[in-house]
């Protein structure tokens, strides 16, 4: 089909670049973004610091291993809103037939949807949750050497995080309707679940978020690895899902694209 | 504005439950995104408070106070403040303008008329988890008759609320920022997310010098008796004070702000 | 070669068979029942390149579903498309070079940008090189008059603004073949005109167009052939000379008598005419066909018996004949 990697990521860069550029000339609504992302993120640390207030443990876990928890998923859950927040817009792109003129351009549809938005909320919610994310690392004592692996399992989280997005959210290529109702059920599923560690949850939901909706892999997973909880085996889990994550959100955008039928306009 | 008489609210109300009902989808998810949050709830604290208690609250206790935090999210939740913050984005406001209708009265119909389509699934939904979990009981009856009016109250506040974080869209091009810092302090402030009274003193007064702490807190500190009936019907006449300091207060800000923002696309 | 070549296209669509309201919607979950339509039925195109060709048709007769199966964004049910030799579907980005697209109702702009960054990002997307750039973005200064608003954001564009900008957007690239669906839809007439004499231009420039349209004076303006969509498949392929040489066989002679015009009498004094009432009292109209008499000769006749006070001539349009076409009434 003629796919050129490097024409593809100056479409996906040059798109991005303006629309960052188009977001910033509005202050008022730059801070607005940038301000919830904060806010969110003073929230969780307000959250799991009333909680330690009164527990000593959730889990089994402590105070700074639960902030790497919660640093790590705001960082990996809303960093894609920086670089893959359009993919958000596929439900409206199916419903109001935008989908149309993507499919007729000379680049692949996937990154011309990623790059249609921009979530500046992960203006203040990346720098934040990496904050907390280092303060938990420092007060766990995890040493200077794992930093490497976790520079590792952030891109893994990342891909992951990116390609559930796109799955979720192409089903709205059958489902139609203007609201990404599976994506926004992922999330909501995320947020509730996965800032706690999941021996909180009984046996079968532990299995359903590590294997079936494996959403583990993008926060619970990496940072059991670091504070040494979980064996070295587990970090193939990580790129292993990533991977595998990716090749079915390209596959699924695909399907979802070969049934695009344009209906309605 | 004379003429806006209450069949106009009940007419605008119609309309806006109608247009609710017809979104099948967003309503059947906005009760499971409930449920999933009752759920998860339930596990933690189960697992955080296990024989013993947490800031006054043993396992029974929170099990009616996250079933209580179901109720009231639900329909705190349940209102459409998108189609009001459209109206304003859009400039279809200055069309509302020219009618003779009262702006916020009418929203206010609307909004509590998109409200009421949750209703059914949230009661459903809150019988079924008080039978499947076993909740502590009332703390009375009159303590149960309290709650009802104290969530009641629940309907004009969650109108005010929205309604003012609305108003903020005439200096912004979108809402989506503004609603969710407004669900954000909403769901913390109001003790949804962990109990207020679990929180450090300081945080405490700050949640109950505002009013997103009549939310959830309120009608489950009724509910379970952690306060005596006259605190009861105060707690319930802070509520309405609440209702009347936002309702006037929404409209002193209208009045400023009409004079000095142009209005987007009019 | 022709630029495009459609053989027996046809597209089906499967759409849920269910009734209105939530029991409806309740019963077609449970037995999921669809029916099948046929959109666009077994068309043969062909296009040669530098022809322009007016797509027209009534409502849901099939016209855009052909432009999205000829663009490439539908897969057909049968039959197959080539644009200048490629599967438009399968060889997609290989296509897209080669040609531009316009949905008159929808906007390619991005909604958030300014008019100017859209079409640079364009440019990147197709590879246009930055001197080739300016000077068609010049060019449409000039004719589309593109700077006003250039700087502006594509969401506050009025809709002539918008269409000129979509217009824009889909011609940076110089493609060989464009596809224009409803190009000037809910524009006022300064700007049809505007947009009418821009594409008339790119036409003669070589450019083979696809055009659809409900406004008949875009086509008599713009294109030389005619295409007539008809419950999914052609009622009528050829010139728009022809078409009207064929099926424009009468001429009306409107006649301002003194005194009110009395029909009956006329039919019976001129039997050879289709009479009827004009718009005010003293008008009578008369109605011949063109191969039976000569416009003289019928007005020579007329004049000389009847003396009228005044009098005017008029042909069918091309829209009368495009409506008789769809009622069924002309042969095809």
């Amino acid at each position: 089909m003629g796919v050129d990697a490097r024409h593809t990521a100056t479409v996906y860069g040059r798109s991005l670049w303006a629309h960052f550029r188009s977001v910033v000339e509005y202050p008022a609504d730059f801070w607005v973004m940038a301000t919830t992302g904060i806010f969110w993120q003073i929230m969780s640390f307000g959250f799991v610091t009333i909680l330690f207030q009164n527990v000593n443990a959730v889990g089994g876990w402590g105070y700074h291993e639960m902030l790497m928890l919660v640093g790590f998923l705001a960082v990996a859950a809303g960093s894609p809103a920086l670089y893959w927040d359009g993919i958000w817009s596929i439900a409206d792109q199916v419903a109001d037939g935008g989908m149309d003129y993507r499919i007729t351009r000379p680049a692949p549809v996937m990154p011309q949807i990623a790059t249609l938005h921009i979530g500046l909320q992960g203006v203040g919610e990346v720098p934040l949750g990496a904050a907390m994310f280092v303060y938990g690392w420092i007060g766990a004592g995890v040493g200077l050497g794992q930093i490497p692996v976790a520079l590792l399992l952030f891109a893994c989280a990342a891909v992951i995080q990116v390609a559930m997005y796109t799955i979720a959210n192409s089903a709205n290529f059958w489902v139609k309707g203007r609201v990404p109702v599976f994506g926004f059920f992922l999330v909501e599923m995320q947020n509730e679940a996965m800032r706690f560690p999941l021996p909180v949850f009984p046996m079968a939901v532990r299995v359903l978020l590590t294997f079936a909706i494996p959403l583990a892999f993008a926060s619970f997973v990496p940072v059991e690895i670091l504070n040494g909880r979980a064996s070295e085996w587990w970090l193939l889990g990580p790129p292993l899902t990533a991977a595998l994550l990716a090749a079915l959100a390209v596959w699924i955008f695909r399907a979802g694209l070969r049934s695009y039928d344009s209906a309605g306009h | 504005m004379t003429t806006h008489s209450f069949a106009v609210d009940r007419a605008f109300a119609i309309i806006a439950l109608k247009r609710k009902l017809a979104y099948r989808w967003n309503w059947a998810f906005s009760i499971g995104f409930g449920a999933l949050g009752l759920l998860v709830g339930l596990a933690v604290w189960r697992s955080l408070i296990g024989s013993g208690s947490l800031g006054g609250y043993d396992w029974a206790d929170m099990r009616a106070y996250l079933i209580i935090g179901f109720l009231t999210g639900t329909l705190a939740w349940g209102g459409s403040d998108w189609q009001m913050a459209d109206r304003i984005l859009d400039g279809l406001i200055s069309i509302d303008l020219t009618k003779p209708v009262d702006f916020q009265r009418a929203r206010a119909a609307e909004y509590i008329g998109s409200m009421i389509s949750v209703v059914p699934t949230a009661v459903l939904g809150t019988v079924a988890a008080f039978l499947l979990f076993r909740p502590a009981p009332p703390a009375s009856a009159l303590a149960a008759g309290l709650t009802i009016l104290s969530v009641l109250f629940i309907f004009p506040m969650a109108f005010c609320v929205n309604y003012l974080a609305v108003l903020m869209c005439f200096f912004t091009r979108r809402y989506l920022g503004i609603q969710w810092l407004k669900d954000g302090l909403l769901s913390f402030l109001s003790g949804l997310v962990v109990p207020v009274a679990l929180m450090p003193i300081w945080l405490q007064g700050l949640c109950w010098a505002l009013p997103f702490v009549h939310f959830t807190t309120t009608p489950s500190n009724i509910y379970l008796g952690r306060i005596d009936t006259p605190g009861a019907l105060g707690l319930i006449a802070v509520q309405a004070a609440w209702t009347i300091v936002m309702w006037y207060g929404a409209r002193l800000i209208w009045r400023q702000t009409i004079k000095k923002v142009t209005i987007h696309g009019g | 070669m022709p630029i495009l070549e459609a053989r027996s296209l046809s597209k089906r669509f499967r759409r849920p068979d269910k009734k209105s309201g939530f029991n409806g919607a309740l019963k077609h979950l449970v037995q999921r029942k669809y029916k099948n339509f046929t959109a666009v039925d077994s068309i043969d195109l062909e296009i040669d390149a530098g022809e322009s060709v007016a797509y027209v048709g009534p409502n849901g007769a099939g016209k855009s579903t052909t432009v999205k199966l000829l663009t490439g964004i539908l897969k057909p049910s049968e039959g197959t498309v080539r644009v200048m030799g490629r599967d438009p579907h399968t060889e997609r980005i290989a296509n897209a070079h080669d040609i531009g697209v316009l949905f008159g109702q929808r906007t390619q702009l991005w909604w958030d940008l300014p008019v100017e960054e859209s079409l640079k990002l364009l440019k990147h997307m197709y590879r246009v090189p930055e001197a080739e750039y300016r000077l068609r973005i010049e060019r449409f200064d000039e004719l589309l008059g593109l700077g006003e608003f250039m700087p502006a954001l594509a969401r506050t564009l009025s809709l002539g603004q918008r269409m000129r900008a979509d217009l824009a957007c889909a011609l940076i690239h110089a493609p060989k073949m464009v596809y224009l669906d409803e190009p000037t839809i809910g524009l006022d007439i300064s700007v049809k005109d505007r947009l009418r004499a821009f594409l008339r231009q790119l036409v003669d420039d070589g450019t083979t167009l696809l055009l659809t349209s409900h406004d008949l004076a875009d086509i008599e303006e713009v294109c030389d052939r005619i295409v007539i969509l008809d419950e999914g498949s052609i009622a009528y392929d050829g010139p728009i000379s022809e078409l009207k040489a064929r099926y424009i066989t009468t001429k009306a002679v409107h006649l301002i008598l003194d005194g009110p015009a009395d029909l009956d009498a006329l039919r019976e004094k001129f039997p050879e005419y289709e009479w009827a009432a004009g718009q005010a009292a003293s008008e009578a109209v008369a109605t011949y066909e063109t191969v039976r008499s000569t416009t003289a000769e019928v007005l020579g006749h007329l004049t000389a018996r009847l003396a009228p006070r005044d009098l005017s001539l008029s042909e069918p349009d091309i829209e009368d004949v495009i409506r008789r076409l769809y009622a069924g009434e002309l042969a095809k």
